[in-house]
């Protein structure tokens, strides 16, 4: 099976992992927790979004659940996505890598305005 | 209309992603669709679709090649020489053109070697006297004795 390395994490599998923080959801649902949280700077396409998912599949830090229908869009079943604690465990150690680069960016007065 | 000409490009990704993800891509390119209407969300959504493409086809082909290559050489570390069929996995475009081109350049020798082959005479012993029988010119021995064959 194909193996594609999680270090660096991507930001594709980075983003699909915050967005199933919250709750479990299906490959569209993932698709628009992702656009919404990057104010529609990312839309995964569908190559991507399955290809990340396949890899984070693989490294068992997201987990497949059984097949059920969205009652908001109609009655095809479909396969949903949970985060698993190891996925968990990554996002949140991105998440710190991400914020100690950030206190050195404020450190060096890089930032402007209202950042946390 | 929309949904068959995405169902065939699916087709550029591997077999196995094909098999495992097809459907749910198909399903995700149903739901953009009813949910992204009008003209310029329908050309945005092509324009996603085919960055997206470009994008994930390659990286799929890449990711699954060093997997097989390993596979095979652990095989053949253990015991003797094998053979290996590929068959799930789809030629890649970049395989397939080089294939046409291979192809191209195999018939266009094979056609000119063909049209530039026929003067050549074979080796054969018996294509030999062959040669010599209709030759209606005389030898040097016939001429110097004087019988030329085929003089009355």
């Amino acid at each position: 099976m194909p193996k594609r390395k999680l270090d660096p994490l991507p930001s594709a599998a980075f983003q699909i992992l915050l967005a199933l923080a919250d709750e479990d959801l299906h490959g569209y649902g993932i698709m628009r927790q992702v656009a919404e949280q990057t104010e529609n700077r990312m839309r995964l396409g569908p190559g991507t979004l399955y290809s990340s998912i396949q890899t984070l599949l693989e490294a068992k830090l997201i987990e497949e659940l059984d097949q059920r229908e969205d009652a908001k869009l109609g009655q095809e079943r479909r396969r949903y996505y949970r985060l698993t604690s190891g996925g968990r465990k990554l996002a949140r150690s991105e998440a710190e890598r991400l914020a100690d680069l950030l206190r050195v960016a404020r450190a060096k007065k890089i930032l402007r305005g209202d950042y946390v | 209309m929309s949904e068959k000409i995405y169902a065939c490009l699916l087709r550029l990704f591997p077999s196995h992603f094909r098999e495992a993800y097809g459907d749910e891509a198909l399903q995700l390119f149903r739901d953009r669709t009813r949910e992204e209407k009008g003209f310029f969300h329908q050309v945005g959504l092509w324009l996603d679709l085919l960055a997206d493409l470009a994008i994930s086809v390659p990286r799929q082909y890449r990711c699954v090649r060093p997997a097989l290559t390993g596979t095979v050489v652990q095989q053949r570390l253990g015991s003797a020489p094998a053979f290996f069929v590929l068959a799930d996995e789809s030629p890649g475009p970049e395989a397939l053109i080089f294939g046409c081109v291979l192809s191209m350049i195999a018939l266009s020798t094979f056609s000119i070697l063909l049209s530039h082959g026929g003067n050549h005479r074979p080796l054969s012993a018996s294509g030999y006297q062959r040669g010599r029988a209709t030759d209606s010119r005389p030898s040097t021995m016939a001429r110097a004795t004087g019988h030329v064959p085929g003089d009355a």
